[in-house]
């Protein structure tokens, strides 16, 4: 579910930036430095961290050595978004630079490799990858379709914050922290709003940009939705950048909506709220994914905003009292001077580098790419160490829990449930439309 | 029969008549003269006539045939072709190209299988260019300049050659070698209608002249009937009769 | 009916900001006969300056309007028209287009400089307070921007009848074909006409900026929106330009509405996805399709193409240098860097397809990209495996479509055809590349070109696969420009400079131009198309959104950075670009470089029209000339010295006789600007 709204920032990213991009051909390499100075006391740690001193050996595969792993990481930083996930590129570096503190992994350090796909140049990113390195770890790119298929021909695995195509989601040599596969999906949220309210849900209305992934987002979404009693009165193409709202207000007053949903940034959503407000128009469930988790909605939306239930999958940023490895990703990326705020993307991006290194921890001297996703592929329980949901990377299936966060006033607040994540194994249906498939099946 | 006809035609501008109920002919193997002050519709008529101003009222037949509703480069490719007041050349070319481009043009309508680059080089001769055949146009004086839209004019083998202001930028030898050109060409049977300021040149050469002021032909007639006009003088002549007498 | 009547009330503010951002482009070209591409960056531009005032230092908002619309903006407006704008005199249309699209570029270049990515609101004035009508509430905020669009209205046409300066304006009016404007043009009126064009495009900015998010790029091409309203008034009359955005702005409400209705489920069915947001490109086709046909004119003076077209054996011997060098740097070029380059090749093929077209025959496409996208389909779908059959389909399937394209614009005024391409260009990012049918799943697979082998052993060196199609995208640039330079020499060559040089004399002459210009841009469609399909398999997974109508946009200024003539041009700015880019990931200052070095070339471009190679080629042709002590009998045009609209009193009425001597003026300079005024 995570996965999926990450999947509209990129989705909108393509165009509604309009590309004065230049051309697509930018891209970096460079290598963190190896090693920094030890963690020094006084901050949270984690007494299951995979990182540590020991005594691996050998140059068992590509990128490996006694003493390094070499891990491409990808993401779009450069483009005509610039900058577009620079907060995944810092939370890689955020977790390397603290897994060396520690001494690496079974005594290798890590050695990242910081590839740019710039958006359009994300297979030129991934032929970079399977030359040197060892496994793509914490990718985050729009058009991650471009390079799935040459990463599971080249053989080498991959562990992404998040993926973005179904040809990247549902890909055979991919194992994800919060997977979000072409055929299943997360309808927890929804299945308690039908409860909640079984008339509200009866008159729904889904706005999406017509665009790529956002467009089978919401008809995945929709597919998956009506499964469990929503009706969807209301299923329009907005504007990337939508000017008038009016003519959506008057469906919505007409059909008398009472949930709704838009896959796209969350500028749209503001404008769309606001348009509801000025002409007094209520919708019970106003709801919005993790796009929407964002201080600059609630500034754009400003009192409009207030009620709008987002759907969380990661520990949010208001209670990191209560999850040691939050505060220790939040410790990492303030030491290693990260360029971007924190968000759920970077979440998500540090727990594909403690997914990735507990795997390569459990293989200890052999390290290996295809030993690597086998063990990968045996994990099926997984919450990053406390940091998000409980999920199954393993068999790539979409998680059993969600929470609800609701604004109120200028803050999101806790909705659903008390306290940590509503679990249950109905909340994952599976699609009947074809979405796609993934790389290699 | 006249070759060229122009009837009735008026044009206005938001109002303003830049022509009005102009009549004119011109004869094969004849050079008609045209003028008039400044502003006072010489270059809208050959707009009209070639086609690249559209009139209110009127019609210019060729040949018989009436052409107003014709585009441009129909027209011309029932034989007419002109000079522009205004240079027109193709100024990135070499005079030889663009004479050659306008025979290959020619060619291109005519398809008479004709030799473009003989036909380049015999009016290279016949206006007298081929000292300055591979110069680029941009480089030339306007005078010699002016020579290269007549010559590719010609390139296109027209029945009536509308001249505007030709001879603006020759000296006075140039000048009149540049009538005897003329002459030439109307005895070779082409009818030639002349733009021009030098009246004298006007005056040696043509045989007839038609006088616009305001957008009406206020007089017509052999070179001696329009200089004793009243009306000429007072609107135009006047002072250029003095200067040049 | 009373939803028709609420989807009313919603368009007029929206019809309002349009016809405000319509009215700026049409006061700017009526009177100094440019299109002004970069309308809405400076919209945007004043808009984030308000933003910075108002929200940032927390001016009061009159004085920050103030200061931004009635201060800052016609600043900016008088500059660039004595920096920019004057240059163009005597320049073909196609280089007064290119040097605003750079303009355009810059601006959001700058912007981006100076204002990082952050979300960023600009709240309505007097935000949170409505009232209602009928039963729809309007906001302050809503109401204002309609009441602006008054203003603005009632104040241009009063000062266009009623005042001196305005009538002076006036009699400035329409062809842009018609650069004989220039000679009578008084560089008063002009600034003030660019002053006058800013001011609105600030204003058009500031209040759509309040309805959307501030941000660079959708602030600047919504008003690509407003186009089509101005094309209703022909880009001269003010009350039908008024016509034309209420017409887009109702229908901007009324289609997403109603159109739907039509269909199962009132959904859109996946084909008409992209309807609402092509909705206003489309009314540019329909309007553009109704205007009638234009006329050859005759009196522009164009500034010719001074460079030597290079001899066949020159190509020939450039080819193969090329491709040596090109053998060479795939040796020796890092895995990283290769493809990068290589791309840089194949996007020079699809910079390649423009130079015949504008460098040539000086006439205009903005939409590579669709021609470009278009190709990599044709190669992805009838070229399996990398068979060249798919490189004809490409060809073919560009060409035609190129022609269909141009073929309605092609009677009408070059700008036009700008006008015509740029709308097919959103139309096939928004419309045909979102079709499952041609981008399913938003991407398609690609294979390079199938040579028969895949590796190569030439005993002293190797050549891998990735090699071996950097080799293949060279030597088909090579190919190509050699073949453009062969057709460049010949009669089809000739015929292309003689329209560039002289439209109205090729008409003379019995050329048929409109057939002349499909012929070339169906050529240099067909050239995209190829570039396209190279591009595609140098990509493999190629995704819809990269061809986008602005990225496009960035192909027509690469074209200018290299020289719009010029075929070496094409691949010396793709790849200085590629590495300018390359360096910049380690020097942000570089990234300054690529930011302006387009509007560089633009001002380079509007001094001499074949671009900045080609000046510094003059350069050193003039030095060497001078060495050689041999002076060249330059002789300047004469133009003859009539009435000049500047001897005109701008400050005291005219009498009849003042305006008959500026009908006359306008007569010997053969524009019937009145009667277009009048229409």
């Amino acid at each position: 579910m995570v996965a999926v709204a990450f999947m509209l920032v990129a989705g909108a990213c393509g165009s509604r930036t309009g590309d004065k991009s230049k051309t697509p051909t930018t891209g970096q390499t460079t290598t963190a430095s190896g090693s920094s100075g030890s963690s020094g006391g006084g901050g949270p740690s984690d007494p299951h961290t995979p990182c540590g001193p020991g005594s691996a050996k050998g140059a068992t595969d590509k990128g490996v050595t006694d003493t390094t792993i070499k891990v491409p990481t990808i993401q779009d930083i450069s483009g005509a978004r610039p900058g577009l996930f620079q907060g995944n590129q810092d939370a890689m570096v955020a977790f390397v630079e603290y897994c060396n503190s520690l001494g690496g992994v079974n005594g290798r350090k890590l050695e990242l490799q910081k590839l740019d796909s710039a958006l359009f140049s994300h297979r030129d990113a991934v032929q970079q990858a399977c030359d040197n390195g060892f496994a793509i770890v914490g990718q985050a790119a729009a058009f991650d379709d471009a390079g799935a298929q040459l990463a599971v021909d080249c053989g080498i695995p991959e562990v992404p914050a998040f993926t973005a195509t179904s040809a990247e989601a549902g890909a055979v040599n991919m194992v994800q922290p919060i997977p979000n596969p072409p055929d299943y999906l997360s309808v927890g949220p929804q299945r308690y709003l039908a409860k909640q309210d079984p008339k509200a849900i009866k008159h729904s209305a889904m706005l999406y940009v017509s665009q790529g992934t956002t467009k089978v987002t919401a008809q995945k979404r929709i597919d998956g939705y009506q499964q469990v009693g929503f009706h969807f009165d209301v299923n329009k193409p907005v504007d990337i950048v939508q000017v008038e709202f009016g003519p959506f207000v008057d469906e919505f007053r007409s059909n008398n909506i009472g949930w709704f949903n838009v896959v796209s940034d969350f500028t749209n959503l503001a404008g769309l709220e606001k348009a509801l407000q000025q002409q007094s128009v209520k919708v019970k469930f106003p709801e919005t994914d993790q796009s929407g988790y964002d201080n600059g909605f609630l500034n754009a939306a400003g009192t409009a905003a207030d009620g709008t239930l987002v759907v969380a999958t990661t520990v949010p940023f208001e209670e990191k009292s209560t999850s040691p490895e939050l505060r220790l990703f939040l410790e990492w990326l303030d030491k290693t001077h990260a360029k971007a705020p924190p968000s759920g993307l970077g979440v998500q991006g540090w727990s594909a580098g403690l997914l990735f290194a507990t795997a390569v921890k459990n293989l200890a001297s052999n390290v290996t790419r295809k030993g690597l996703l086998a063990e990968l592929k045996k994990v099926n329980s997984w919450d990053g160490h406390g940091i998000h949901v409980q999920s199954d990377p393993g068999s790539n299936k979409p998680t059993q829990c969600w929470m609800y966060l609701k604004v109120k006033g200028d803050k999101f607040v806790r909705e659903y449930p008390s306290k940590g994540f509503s679990c249950d194994p109905k909340n994952v249906v599976k699609l009947k439309g074809n979405y796609g498939k993934g790389a290699g099946t | 029969m006249p070759l060229l006809s122009i009837e009735d035609v008026t044009v206005t501008f938001g109002g303003l008549h830049a022509l009005e109920q102009v009549n004119m002919q011109v004869e094969a193997g004849r050079v008609g003269g045209l003028i008039g002050p400044n502003g006072a519709g010489k270059t809208t008529l050959f707009n009209v006539i070639t086609g690249l101003q559209d009139t209110k009222r009127g019609r210019v037949t060729l040949d018989g045939r009436n052409i107003s509703k014709l585009p441009t480069h129909e027209r011309a490719r029932r034989g007419l072709a002109r000079t522009f007041q205004r240079l027109e050349v193709f100024g990135s070319l070499t005079v030889r190209e663009n004479l050659l481009t306008a025979a290959e043009i020619r060619k291109s309508w005519a398809r008479d299988g004709s030799n473009t680059h003989a036909v380049a080089e015999e009016v290279l001769e016949r206006v007298g260019l081929r000292e300055v055949a591979d110069e680029q146009v941009d480089n030339l004086p306007t005078g010699t300049a002016r020579l290269v839209e007549l010559g590719r004019a010609l390139a296109t083998r027209p029945k009536v050659l509308l001249l505007d202001e030709p001879s603006s930028g020759l000296n006075e030898r140039e000048a009149q070698m540049f009538g005897e050109l003329l002459l030439a060409l109307a005895a070779e049977g082409l009818a030639i209608l002349l733009v021009e300021h030098d009246v004298k040149l006007v005056m040696t050469i043509c045989s007839h002249i038609h006088v616009l002021d305001f957008g009406q032909v206020i007089a017509s007639g052999s070179p001696d009937h329009v200089q004793r006009d009243p009306q000429v003088q007072a609107a135009y002549l006047g002072t250029v009769e003095a200067t040049s007498a | 009916m009373t939803e028709f009547l609420r989807l009313t009330i919603y368009g007029i503010p929206v019809a309002a900001i349009y016809f405000v951002a319509a009215s700026g482009l049409v006061v700017t070209y009526q009177t100094s006969g440019i299109f002004n591409f970069a309308h809405g960056a400076i919209g945007m531009i004043a808009a984030f300056v308000y933003w910075e005032l108002r929200v940032q230092h927390h001016w009061p908002a009159p004085l920050a309007l103030f200061v931004v619309i009635v201060v800052l903006a016609p600043l900016f407006g008088a500059v660039i028209e004595r920096v920019l704008i004057r240059r163009l005199r005597g320049a073909t249309l196609a280089t007064t287009l290119v040097v605003t699209i750079a303009l355009l570029a810059l601006l959001i270049g700058v912007a981006q400089k100076i204002w990082k990515p952050e979300s960023r609101f600009l709240p309505g004035f007097f935000a949170g307070n409505t009232f209602d009508v009928l039963d729809v509430s309007v906001s302050w905020h809503q109401a204002i921007t309609v009441i602006v669009a008054g203003v603005v209205a009632l104040g241009l046409w009063l000062f266009l009848r009623f005042t001196r300066t305005g009538i002076a304006m006036r009699a400035v009016v329409d062809d842009r074909d018609l650069a004989a404007l220039n000679g009578v043009r008084p560089g008063r009126v002009a600034s003030l006409s660019w002053m006058i064009g800013c001011m609105l495009a600030a204003v058009s900015g500031i209040l759509l900026a309040s309805v959307i998010p501030l941000d660079i790029i959708p602030l600047t091409l919504l008003v690509i929106n407003a186009y089509a309203a101005a094309m209703v008034g022909r880009l001269r009359s003010l009350p039908l330009t008024l016509v034309g955005a209420l017409i887009l702005g109702l229908l901007s409400q009324y289609v997403p509405t109603y159109v739907p209705k039509l269909f199962a489920h009132n959904t859109l069915p996946n084909w008409l996805g992209g309807l609402n947001e092509a909705l206003p490109v489309l009314m540019l086709f329909v309007v553009l399709l109704l205007l009638p046909e234009a006329k050859a004119r005759a009196g522009r003076i164009n500034v010719g193409a001074r460079l030597q077209v290079p001899s066949l054996r020159a190509s020939l011997i450039g080819a193969a240098l090329l491709i040596i060098g090109a053998g060479f740097a795939s040796q020796l070029l890092s895995a990283i860097l290769l493809p990068k380059f290589a791309t840089a090749i194949a996007l020079a093929v699809i910079i390649l397809s423009l130079v015949p077209l504008i460098g040539w025959a000086g006439q205009v496409s903005l939409c590579p990209y669709a021609f470009a996208g278009l190709g990599a389909y044709a190669m992805s779908r009838w070229g399996g495996g990398g068979s060249p059959v798919g490189l004809i389909a490409a060809i073919v399937l560009a060409g035609v479509v190129g022609a269909l394209v141009a073929l309605p614009a092609l009677r009408l005024r070059g700008l036009y055809l700008g006008l015509i391409t740029l709308a097919f260009g959103v139309l096939a990012e928004k419309m045909i590349f979102r079709q499952e049918y041609f981008f399913p799943q938003g991407s398609i697979t690609v294979r390079h070109l199938d040579i028969g082998f895949d590796r190569l052993d030439l005993g002293v060196t190797r050549f891998n696969s990735a090699e071996l199609y950097f080799m293949v995208l060279a030597i088909a640039y090579a190919l190509v420009a050699v073949l453009l330079l062969a057709m460049r020499r010949g009669p089809f060559g000739r015929r292309l400079a003689a329209m560039r040089d002289s439209p109205a004399a090729c008409a003379t002459l019995g050329l048929n131009l409109t057939s002349t210009k499909l012929e070339v841009f169906a050529l240099s469609a067909a050239i995209g198309g190829v570039g396209g399909a190279l591009l595609g398999g140098q990509q493999v997974s190629v995704a819809a959104d990269f061809f986008t109508m602005a990225a496009g946009l960035t192909i027509v200024l690469l074209l200018v950075v290299g020289g719009v003539a010029t075929v070496t041009g094409a691949l010396f700015a793709a790849v200085l670009f590629a590495y300018l880019q390359i360096l910049g990931n380690d020097h942000s200052w570089i990234t300054w470089i690529v930011v302006v070095a387009p509007a560089l070339g633009a001002i380079a471009l509007a001094k001499n029209p074949d671009g900045a190679v080609v000046d510094i080629a003059n350069r050193f042709r003039a030095i060497a000339a001078r060495l050689r002590e041999r002076g060249g009998g330059i002789d300047a045009r004469v133009v003859d010295p009539l009435t000049r609209l500047d001897d005109l009193p701008l400050g005291a009425p005219l009498d009849s006789d003042q305006a008959r001597a500026l009908d006359r003026v306008l007569d010997i300079e053969e524009v019937d600007c009145l009667a277009a005024a009048e229409h």
